[in-house]
């Protein structure tokens, strides 16, 4: 009975050694792993504010390039200028066209 | 019995000294537990305020008319300075304050000479350019902080209409005037607070708590202003202005049936980017906050009452119209000392006749004349969603004299702002009703969109004294004194008006204001435009300065809006 207990004492310690040492290297996996994802997460961070202020940037440049003021001036500057006689078509079907199509109403 | 005493003697010293402990401990859990509290918090925590967007200002096509653009605030920290203070003032103060770097020099060095801070701002609102140039100078201690300026696209085109923001007393940015000073509260938003335990040295705990109150963005307003017409029309001002030697003036132009702001422009008016740079007395929106005495085109207002009442018909003839009234020792004449005996209503109004509208008044009476200038909304502000609008008082039924109704009939002696006759004016082109103007019809956010409906109120006109006093306003257009100046083939009803200008009790015989009003096209108004200059040089009249101006704005509306003849 005794020898038994004596045996199993060396078995116990290993156990409890490769358990303590699988767990250390878990602990290293985890650590690890969360260092490089944190890693990742501030990278991703910084890419979104960058696309952010990019997204800003161009923004305040579609809406400077928008603005009526800056057109009419890059119009003039291209030597276009306001049409002051103008024709406007009116929707209705011209008399000439209607007698000599019948199938044509009004 | 010594023993005794000793005894007793430390049993009342720990007694006492426990009861001061005590003391000590109540006074600082309970009195003193706010600031102490407040110190803990202070020693291991710190804060940073995350600063809301202030929201944007759109025309009705969603293109903004106010936006934010990335700005920097320059500072200095003063233990990292290296160079001479005279030496950064020198290169900093020309980058900064291009106009006058000459007092930016001097700001610069008194800031730069303090002993008793670490920190100063130099200046705030620094652009992206400008910090690029100031980095390339390599100087030591001055930095950046990023922050956000308000930019109007349209420049000063909406000046008055936008408003500018400022700040408030504790350095805050704040809305004044305009929109940006009527819709402040949901333009601002809501800062948020991000709040980190940090160690003895201040920096923050990596696995410490951390306490996140979201910021919230201001919402953004989506405005009736159609962009085109808003331009044009200051455009057309400005060369109105100068054309016809004003020395100001402003164009109102609303969508009848809604009571919508399609346009509102003054001049002179300032940049709202740069608003310190202008005058005060600029800021107002003379369209809201300016009184006038309308003149002529009040005219059409006591017609339409005098119809809606029966008192008379456009085919009713003015039998006291063969020459000048004398009431209450005052001798009142037409305009142009021309007299037209027995001319009918519709002439009256064609002619411009003083004379025929007093007869017209006298038909109306005192009592009906006060209770159709409060139906037309006169007395009160009209409601418009701008910050600076004000309105003149009405004179109580009580204090009006016999030559206060007769004046009246022709636009004198009443004070009313261009936008309260843009509105009196705009019944009458859409069948009766009072509208209440407005200039924003979506406030947009996080939340979702709340739409404002257009406040038709009640009809103060009947629809046949509309469509008698269209008819009647169109004749004056086709036969009056402007009718050289009307694009051809359109059918529009309008109403010259020239007032003196009240100073000092009396009225100046030189100055005047001139206007037009009118909508177009006649059968079916898409909008109900006034035109007022004042004190024009090149001539006093209407017909011959604020209609013509009138006309060559329509012109362009009815291109731009495909209206056809």
């Amino acid at each position: 009975m005794k020898k038994e207990n004596k045996n199993k004492k060396p078995k116990l310690i290993f156990l409890i050694v490769t358990l303590v040492m699988l767990l250390a290297g878990l602990q290293l996996v985890m650590a690890h792993c969360l260092a490089t994802t944190g890693e990742q997460m501030r990278q991703l961070e910084d890419k979104a504010s960058l696309m952010e202020k990019q997204n800003q940037l161009l923004t305040e440049e579609i809406n400077k390039m928008g603005s009526l003021n800056r057109i009419a001036t890059e119009a003039g500057k291209l030597g276009l200028v306001k049409a002051n006689n103008f024709l406007s078509l009116t929707p209705q079907v011209p008399v000439a066209l209607e007698k000599t199509n019948i199938n044509v109403g009004r | 019995m010594d023993s005794n005493w000793r005894v007793n003697f430390l049993l009342i010293l720990f007694i006492l000294v426990g009861f001061l402990i005590s003391a000590r401990l109540f006074y600082w859990q309970i009195f003193s537990f706010s600031d102490l509290a407040a110190l803990a918090e202070n020693q291991h925590w710190i804060s940073f305020e995350i600063p809301a967007k202030r929201g944007e200002i759109l025309a009705s096509d969603g293109a903004p008319l106010a936006s934010n653009e990335e700005a920097f605030l320059v500072f200095a920290s003063l233990p990292e300075i290296k160079d001479k203070v005279d030496l950064i003032a020198d290169k900093l103060a020309p980058l900064l304050e291009p106009d006058n770097p000459a007092t930016m020099a001097g700001l610069i060095k008194e800031r730069l000479a303090r002993s008793d801070l670490v920190w100063v701002p130099l200046k705030h609102e620094v652009s992206r350019e400008t910090k690029s140039e100031i980095e390339s100078l390599e100087l030591d201690g001055i930095g950046f902080e990023e922050e956000q300026k308000r930019s109007y696209p349209e420049a000063s085109a909406s000046a008055h209409l936008l408003g500018f923001v400022g700040s408030d007393i504790n350095g805050q940015p704040k809305g004044y005037f305009g929109l940006e000073g009527y819709y402040d509260l949901e333009l601002k938003g809501r800062p948020g607070l991000l709040r980190r335990e940090k160690d003895a040295s201040g920096k923050p705990i990596l696995i410490g708590e951390v306490e996140r109150e979201e910021e919230r963005d201001g919402r953004t307003l989506l405005t009736t202003i159609d962009r085109t017409i808003q331009y044009l029309i200051s455009e057309k001002l400005q060369e109105g202005l100068q054309r016809y030697g004003a020395s100001s003036g402003s164009v109102v132009v609303m969508e009848p049936k809604t009571g919508a702001i399609l346009g509102m422009a003054a001049w002179p008016n300032y940049n709202p980017e740069n608003y310190v740079a202008f005058d005060k007395g600029l800021y107002p929106n003379p369209a809201v906050s300016f009184s006038y005495e309308p003149g002529s085109t009040f005219k059409v207002l006591v017609m339409s009452a005098a119809l809606n009442e029966g008192a008379v018909k456009p085919e009713t003839r003015c039998d006291q119209c063969s020459g000048p009234r004398i009431i209450s020792g005052y001798t009142l004449k037409t305009w142009n000392e021309k007299y037209f005996p027995n001319s009918t209503m519709t002439e009256v109004i064609q002619h411009s006749d003083n004379v025929g509208m007093v007869f017209v008044g006298e038909k109306l009476g005192k009592e009906k004349m006060v209770e159709y200038l409060q139906k037309f909304g006169l007395g009160q502000p009209t409601g418009v969603d701008l910050e600076d609008e004000t309105s003149p008082k009405l004179r109580p039924l009580e204090e009006w004299r016999q030559i206060d109704l007769a004046t009246v009939c022709f636009g004198q002696g009443i004070a009313l702002t261009p936008l309260q006759m843009t509105r009196a004016v705009a019944s009458i082109a859409n069948g009766g009703y009072l509208v209440t103007p407005f200039v924003v019809q979506k406030v947009i956010s996080e939340e979702g969109v709340s739409e404002i409906r257009p406040k038709i109120g009640e009809q103060i006109l009947k629809s046949a004294t509309t469509m008698m006093m269209t008819e009647m306003m169109v004749n004056a257009v086709d036969n009056g004194e402007a009718k050289w100046a009307k694009p051809k083939g359109y059918r529009i009803a309008g109403k010259t008006g020239t007032a003196q200008i009240p100073v000092a009790g009396h009225y100046d015989q030189e100055k005047t204001i001139a206007s037009f009003v009118g909508f177009a096209p006649a059968d079916e108004p898409q909008f109900v435009m006034l035109v007022t200059l004042r004190e024009p040089s090149s001539s006093p009249w209407g017909a011959e300065t604020a209609a013509p101006l009138w006309f060559d704005i329509a012109k362009e509306i009815f291109t731009y809006k495909k209206i056809q003849l």
